[in-house]
């Protein structure tokens, strides 16, 4: 196994849950680390967004652990899995079609309290996403989906997140907004913030990743660098598509 | 100059359908509660009717509060026809309850009844106090929603609550006030009422039918649509009392949401 960066950000260890009666995770464990791109691949169904979900307090875990920077947050609410400054951007338009650009920064900014840290929150996202600056007034329905996808990661890194989850950003997107927002990526863990992201197209987030997850039918399946995970001739055959 | 009044009625309707996804039948029954509050208010401690305008906000901001944590929470996210009977239920139980206590007498307070001659017209003081009361509410709502950051957040949980729940916004929370508001919207507008209409138990189900034409008008969830699908019904019952008959201005809110469907069932505005 191949060296990871020195500080556990987030660790999940065996967990199971689901929808209703209906069991979709059966036991994931995978962490992510400070300075990493974590991919997280693997077939329709394989409950990759889930994943997500149960990290960020959406969906109720029924057994396995959470952990976040140390400490435990397994069903903690959302708000306040937020307020520890986990950052999660859900799958397709994560936007508010009516509200303009500044009103979406207002909201990222929702458990900043304190006015002064909002003022520089908001001042460091313009520096991050410039263009942003000259369509403050602009609202949402109206950007491309480019430029909504972007919007709502400047939504998520309002907080100055200790860590951001990202699902599917890729998702509907021209091949140029695709390596647009994935340069941001790099540019957000350059940055110092580690992402874990859900993707189908799994040959191009691994190209990004430092380290990868594969999951199958809610089991981990494989696990490995980036660059060991496209090698690999189990998961090309199978993922990879050859 | 009604109409601002019902437009405070549909605005609560609209609201609570847009952010915490309930319709909710037993909205008028909170304006006939909000009539006799003002009444009784009036008759028994002497307290001026504009006084209970204002009591009126918080008091069923706070009823709307208790009834959403303690009933209509679990309606969230279910079938649109459990809402349905749940609220239909809760509206007969209530105006049944007012009729047993209160009975069926119709009441009425007696306040502010002179009138006041401006540019060559005459104006009654109630309705024109009635007038700027609504005016001023529905500005306060507005302002409200759009620059106050609690504002922006039922706007957010209203136009995308997965969105909002991870910008770390209780929407939970957040469903809770805006039934509230609802329901303080309701009887707020029922004490306006009170002050120049008569007050009966069944007063409900006018205001409801006027409350549902106004916000298919106006198109679901939309303040404004309903602010002005308000006026517009309001106006449109003024005309058709004062050139056909009262009884036809009766089938108003029917034909409204009858016309509105067949030809613009978004409503009028586009959202």
């Amino acid at each position: 196994m191949m060296e990871r960066g020195n500080q556990e950000i987030l660790t999940t260890e065996g967990l199971v849950t689901g929808y209703g009666k209906m069991e979709i995770l059966h036991g994931i464990s995978l962490s992510v680390h400070s300075g990493e791109i974590v991919a997280l691949i693997g077939p329709n169904g394989a409950g990759k967004s889930t994943v997500l979900k149960a990290v960020a307090g959406i969906l109720k875990v029924n057994s396995g652990k959470v952990s976040f920077k140390g400490k435990d947050i397994t069903n903690h609410p959302p708000h306040r899995i937020v307020e520890r400054g986990l950052s999660f951007n859900p799958q397709g338009r994560v936007i508010f079609p009516d509200m303009n650009v500044q009103e979406h920064l207002d909201m990222g900014a929702w458990t900043i309290k304190d006015r002064l840290k909002k003022e520089e929150a908001l001042e460091r996202i313009y520096n991050l996403f410039p263009w942003l600056m000259e369509k403050k007034k602009r609202k949402a329905k109206q950007m491309s989906g480019g430029e909504q996808q972007m919007l709502s990661l400047a939504r998520a890194l309002m907080i100055q997140p200790k860590i951001l989850l990202l699902d599917e950003p890729s998702l509907g997107l021209s091949p140029k907004w695709v390596q647009t927002v994935f340069e941001k990526i790099v540019e957000i863990k350059e940055s110092g913030i580690p992402c874990l992201i859900v993707e189908q197209k799994a040959a191009l987030v691994l190209e990004y990743s430092d380290y990868g997850y594969v999951l199958e039918m809610g089991n981990n399946r494989f696990e490995g660098s980036g660059q060991s995970l496209l090698t690999n001739p189990d998961v090309r055959r199978l993922y990879l598509g050859g | 100059m009604l109409g601002s009044v019902y437009a405070l009625v549909g605005m609560g309707l609209t609201l609570v359908w847009g952010v915490v996804g309930i319709v909710n039948i037993a909205h008028g029954e909170f304006v006939m509660l909000g009539a006799y509050f003002a009444f009784w208010a009036f008759s028994l401690i002497h307290l001026n009717p504009l006084f209970s305008v204002l009591l009126s906000i918080p008091v069923f901001f706070f009823v709307g509060v208790l009834i959403h944590r303690q009933i209509t929470e679990r309606l969230v996210k279910q079938h649109e026809l459990s809402a349905l009977i749940l609220t239909f239920g809760m509206s007969i139980l209530i105006w049944n309850l007012a009729q047993f206590f209160w009975t069926n007498t119709y009441r009425s307070v007696s306040f502010l009844s002179g009138s006041f001659p401006l540019l060559g017209l005459v104006f009654s003081q109630s309705k024109t106090v009635s007038f700027g009361l609504a005016v001023l509410i529905s500005a306060a709502l507005l302002l409200f929603l759009k620059y106050s950051s609690w504002g922006k957040a039922i706007r957010a949980t209203s136009q995308n609550p997965d969105v909002a729940l991870v910008c770390g916004i209780n929407t939970r929370k957040m469903r809770m006030i805006t039934f509230g508001m609802g329901i303080g919207l309701a009887g707020t507008a029922g004490t306006i009422i009170s002050l120049q209409w008569v007050i009966f138990p069944q007063m409900g189900a006018t205001y409801i039918a006027k409350a549902f034409a106004i916000v298919v008008l106006g198109g679901l969830g939309n303040i404004h649509g309903a602010l002005v699908g308000g006026l517009i019904i309001g106006v449109l019952e003024g005309v058709v009392t004062q050139y056909v008959s009262a009884k036809m201005a009766q089938i108003i809110p029917s034909a409204t949401i009858l016309l509105i469907l067949l030809l613009r069932p978004t409503g009028l505005f586009k959202k």
